[in-house]
C-alpha cells in the first residue's frame, strides 16, 4: 500500500478526504449501527460508508428514513448503484486511513470482526464544530442514517451484493 | 443459468424448520397420501416469490407455520426468499427477507426479519432470473395498458397444480382466473425469445429519431416554400437597394447572384454598427450557459451508464451477459493465506495482533460467501430512455437560445440603424436584413438534404428493428417448433390422436392436434387422460425449448398429480400401481417414464418436480424419490401443533 504523504497530495483532495473528517463519519456511522443491533460494525460493510457518503448524488439519493428497506431503494436507484463499484474502489485506501487515523486517536475501536465507536469524541457525537457547513452536517446525517439503515438490511454478504461490491 | 429449485422450508411458531431438498438436476419426486401437504408447495413457492395472497389451504400447514422460505439456485449464486404465513382468517402478510450469497443456505429462524418489500422482491427475482427490461405495447385500437413481462410471469409456465393439470379449458397455472390469458398472450412472446431483447431502448432511440425527422422535414418543407417566393422578391428588393444607391445602377441579375450583393450590403452595414449587448442579450448569454452545463452532466451521466453497461460486456451482447462480476474491493491483502498480513493496512506483521487475524478472517469468511456471486445489471434502459430525452429537450432548448440570439443581434442591429440620421438607408438596409433572414431561415442546415437522407434511414432501420409482423413471424416460427417437440415427446404416450400432429395455439392458449379430419383442440379431446398427457407435453416442449434459447423462465417444473386420470386418490392404498388394471399401470408407468427421460435429456440445469400417490416400485423412480410421506411422515410434522 502506498499512501501518498500529506504534503504531496492535491490540495483539494487532501481537504475533503482528510482522515480527521473520514473517520468521524465512519465514526457515527458505527454508532448508530451498535446502537440498533448491540454489535460491531463489520469491517467490510466500514468501506461502504464514505463511497456512499462523501459522493454528493448518492447521498442526496438516499431515503429519508430507514423504513424505507434498503433493497426496495436498490430497485428503485440503478443509476446511483450503476457506477458505486467504481467509486468504492476509488475510497478504499481513504476508509483504510481515516480508521487507523480513528483508532490512534480512539475515535474508533476494534472489537473482534468489527468497529465501534471509540471512547474518545471531538466535540460531541457527531463532531459538532464551528466551522460544520451546511455540507458537512449532511454528510454527518448521512453516515448515521446509513449505520441504521446498514443495521436492518440483512447479511453482509447480502448487502454487498446488493451495492455490487466483494470484498 | 436461470433459477433452480433447491430447498422448500417451513418453519414453526417455536423455530423448528422442516427442509424438502430436491435433487439438483433431473426429476425429484414427493410421493405421499392425501392431506400431507403436498399440493400446499407450489402455493408456497408461489407466494414466497411475492403473489399478493398466501393460497396455501386453511389447515394444519396454516396454524403450524411461521415463515416460508425457499432457496433457489442460479449456478453462480444463491438466493433465499421467505416471507411471513398469514395470521389465520388472513391472506397476505408484507414481511419478506431476503439473503443472498455464493453459499448460502437456509438461514435460523431467529434470523428472519423484514428486510424487503414484496414489490421489491418480485422486481429482485426479475432481474436475477436474467428477464431484461422489455414492455408489451398493445396493438393500436386496443385500451390495456402496456405490460412489462416479469419474473411472476415466468412462473406462470413452471407449476401444474392438481386442478389445472387434468383440465380440458386450462393449459397454464392460473389461466381460469379474470385477466390472465391475456396477459399469457402478451408475455409468451417475450419468454419465447420473439422480442428483442434491446426493445426499449430502440424504442427510445425510434422516438427521437422520428422526432429528429419531423424537424427537418419541416425545415426542408419551409425551405421548398420559402424557394418560391425568393424569386419573385429578389428583383423588387434589388431594385429598392438600386434606389437607395447601395447598389450600382444596372439589370438585375439572376436571383442567386443577386442575393449574393444584397448579402453583402448587409455584412458591410453590420460592419460599420456596434453589437448592442443590453440585458437581454446578457440574459440570453446566461440562459445559454446554464443549458451547456445541462447538457454536459446529461452526456457524462449518459456516458457513465453506457460504461457501466460496457464493463458487463457491452449492451448488445446476449441477455446472459448482463451479469457483472461484483467490483472486488481488494480488502483482503495479497496473500490472504499469510495470517501476518494485515487487513488494515496491508503491510505483513512480525506478531499478529488478535484483532487483524480475526478481520482478515472475517474477511475470507465473507469472500467466500461472494467469490461466485454475479450482480446483475441494474435496469438502465428505461434510464438511458429518459437521458436520452432530456438531452433532446435540452439541445432543442439550446438551439431555440441561439435563434433568440440570433433575432435579438438582428433587432438591435435594426434599432441602431433606425436611430441611424441616413433614415431611408437604414430602413432600406432592415428590409434587405429582413428578406436576407427569411431567405437564410429558409434555407436551413446546409446539409440538409444529406441529413434528411440519413435521418430517414435511421428511422426505417429502427422500425424494421421493432417491426410488429417481424415479432409475430419470429413467434410463429418459435412455437412451430414448440410443437414439433411436442409432437415427438407424444409417441411416448398412448394418447388419442397419437401420430398426429400437435401444436400450441397462442390465441386460444390450448393445445390442438391436426388430424385428416381437421384440427381438435384439447377442449374437444376426450377423457381425463388425454388432459392429462397433453398438459405434460406441452409443458416439457415449451420447457425444452426455454432450456435450449437459454431464456430467462426459471428451470423447474412442478406437476402435481399427473397419474390421477388412472391412480386416483380414492384408489391410493400406499402408492402400489400394482392394484390397477394393466392398461392403467402401464400408462401410469409411461408418463413417469416420459418427464423422467425428458428431466435426464435437458440435465444439468433442469428439474422436474413431481408431486404424486403413485410410488414405483422401479430404481430410476426410487432415485427420484426425496420425499415419501407416508405414515406419520408430512410437510408439517405432527409435534408441531403439540403444545
Amino acid at each position: 500500500m502506498t499512501t501518498q504523504p500529506w504534503s504531496e497530495r492535491p490540495e483539494e483532495e487532501a481537504n475533503l478526504l482528510n482522515p480527521a473528517f473520514c473517520s468521524l463519519l465512519i465514526r457515527s456511522a458505527a454508532r448508530d449501527y451498535r446502537s440498533a443491533t448491540k454489535t460491531s460494525l463489520p469491517f467490510a460493510l466500514s468501506f461502504l460508508i464514505l463511497p456512499v457518503v462523501l459522493h454528493k448524488p448518492t447521498r442526496d439519493a438516499l431515503p429519508s428514513t430507514t423504513a424505507t428497506l434498503m433493497t426496495a431503494w436498490a430497485v428503485a436507484n440503478p443509476a446511483v448503484l450503476a457506477g458505486f463499484g467504481q467509486r468504492a474502489q476509488r475510497f478504499v485506501e481513504s476508509t483504510r486511513e481515516a480508521i487507523l487515523f480513528g483508532a490512534g486517536h480512539g475515535w474508533l475501536k476494534f472489537t473482534g470482526p468489527g468497529l465501534i465507536a471509540g471512547p474518545k469524541r471531538l466535540g460531541g457525537d457527531p463532531a459538532n464544530l464551528p466551522s460544520n457547513t451546511a455540507e458537512v452536517g449532511s454528510c454527518f446525517a448521512a453516515s448515521r442514517l446509513l449505520g441504521r439503515w446498514l443495521a436492518s438490511a440483512g447479511t453482509t454478504a447480502t448487502v454487498m451484493s446488493i451495492w455490487g461490491v466483494a470484498p | 443459468m436461470t433459477l433452480r429449485l433447491w430447498k422448500i422450508v417451513v418453519y414453526g411458531h417455536r423455530g423448528q424448520a422442516r427442509i424438502v431438498k430436491f435433487n439438483p438436476h433431473g426429476l425429484s419426486i414427493i410421493t405421499g397420501a392425501s392431506k400431507t401437504g403436498k399440493s400446499s408447495l407450489i402455493d408456497i413457492v408461489d407466494y414466497c416469490t411475492g403473489r399478493d395472497t398466501c393460497n396455501v389451504a386453511d389447515g394444519v400447514i396454516r396454524r403450524a407455520v411461521s415463515w416460508y422460505g425457499v432457496l433457489f439456485d442460479r449456478g453462480d449464486t444463491r438466493i433465499f426468499v421467505a416471507r411471513r404465513n398469514p395470521p389465520p382468517g388472513e391472506t397476505r402478510n408484507p414481511e419478506a427477507y431476503l439473503e443472498v450469497g455464493g453459499d448460502v443456505d437456509v438461514p435460523d429462524h431467529a434470523t428472519l426479519t423484514k428486510n424487503i418489500t414484496v414489490e421489491a422482491l418480485e422486481a429482485y427475482l426479475t432481474s436475477t432470473a436474467g428477464i431484461s427490461e422489455n414492455v408489451h405495447q398493445p396493438p393500436e385500437g386496443q385500451t390495456r395498458a402496456p405490460l412489462t413481462a416479469n419474473f411472476r410471469h415466468a412462473l406462470l409456465f413452471s407449476f401444474q397444480d392438481q386442478d389445472e393439470i387434468d383440465s380440458r379449458k386450462v393449459l397454464f397455472h392460473r389461466q381460469g382466473e379474470p385477466f390472465i390469458p391475456q396477459t399469457i398472450k402478451d408475455v409468451l412472446p417475450y419468454f419465447l425469445g420473439a422480442v428483442d431483447e434491446e426493445h426499449l431502448r430502440k424504442q427510445a432511440e425510434l422516438d427521437q429519431a422520428r422526432k429528429e425527422l419531423r424537424k427537418l422535414e419541416r425545415l426542408a418543407a419551409e425551405k421548398e416554400e420559402v424557394e418560391t417566393l425568393v424569386s419573385s422578391r429578389t428583383a423588387d428588393i434589388y431594385r429598392e437597394a438600386q434606389v437607395a444607391g447601395f447598389l450600382p445602377e444596372g439589370d438585375v441579375p439572376p436571383p442567386s447572384e443577386a442575393i449574393a450583393s444584397l448579402r453583402s450590403i448587409g455584412a458591410a452595414e453590420a460592419a460599420e454598427r456596434e453589437p448592442d449587448l443590453d440585458g437581454v442579450q446578457a440574459e440570453l448569454q446566461t440562459e445559454r450557459a446554464r443549458l451547456r452545463s445541462q447538457l454536459s452532466a446529461v452526456r457524462e451521466e449518459l456516458r457513465q451508464v453506457r460504461q457501466v453497461e460496457e464493463l458487463a460486456g457491452g449492451y448488445l451482447d446476449e441477455v446472459l451477459e448482463q451479469r457483472s462480476r461484483l467490483a472486488p474491493l481488494g480488502l483482503l491483502p495479497k496473500g490472504a493465506q499469510d495470517v501476518n498480513a494485515c487487513a488494515l493496512c496491508g503491510t505483513s506483521l512480525d506478531a499478529p495482533i488478535p484483532t487483524v487475524a480475526e478481520l482478515t478472517a472475517s474477511l475470507k469468511d465473507l469472500d467466500g460467501q461472494l467469490r461466485t456471486v454475479k450482480r446483475e445489471m441494474p435496469r438502465l434502459q428505461a434510464l438511458q430512455a429518459d437521458l436520452f430525452q432530456r438531452r433532446g429537450g435540452i439541445e432543442a432548448a439550446l438551439s431555440e437560445n441561439q435563434r433568440l440570439i440570433n433575432e435579438h443581434v438582428a433587432k438591435a442591429e435594426q434599432a441602431r440603424a433606425e436611430r441611424d440620421s441616413r433614415l431611408h438607408r437604414a430602413r432600406t438596409s432592415g428590409r434587405i436584413t429582413y428578406f436576407l433572414e427569411t431567405v437564410r431561415s429558409g434555407n436551413g442546415p446546409s446539409d440538409l438534404e444529406t441529413r434528411l437522407v440519413a435521418a430517414r434511414e435511421r428511422t426505417n432501420a429502427l422500425l424494421s428493428l421493432l417491426d410488429p409482423d417481424e415479432v409475430r413471424e419470429r413467434l410463429t416460427s418459435f412455437v412451430n417448433i414448440v410443437g414439433e417437440y411436442m409432437t415427438v415427446y407424444s409417441a411416448r404416450l398412448d394418447l388419442e390422436h397419437s401420430g398426429s400432429r400437435l401444436r400450441l395455439d397462442l390465441r386460444n392458449l390450448a393445445v390442438v392436434a391436426d388430424t385428416p379430419d381437421g384440427p381438435v383442440p384439447l377442449q374437444r379431446m376426450g377423457s381425463g387422460e388425454n388432459w392429462v398427457g397433453y398438459h405434460v407435453l406441452a409443458h416439457l416442449a415449451l420447457h425444452k425449448w426455454f432450456r435450449q434459447k437459454e431464456r430467462p423462465v426459471p428451470a423447474f417444473l412442478i406437476f402435481d398429480q399427473p397419474s390421477q386420470a388412472h391412480y386416483p386418490p380414492e384408489r391410493d392404498v400406499e402408492g402400489n400401481v400394482n392394484i390397477l388394471g394393466d392398461a392403467d399401470r402401464e400408462a401410469v408407468y409411461r408418463l413417469f417414464r416420459l418427464m423422467a427421460d425428458v428431466a435426464k435429456e435437458l440435465t444439468p440445469g433442469f428439474q422436474i418436480i413431481v408431486i404424486d400417490h403413485a410410488d414405483l416400485k422401479d430404481d430410476w423412480f426410487a432415485d427420484a424419490v426425496v420425499e415419501r410421506w407416508r405414515g406419520g411422515q408430512a410437510l408439517v410434522p405432527t409435534d408441531w401443533l403439540d403444545q
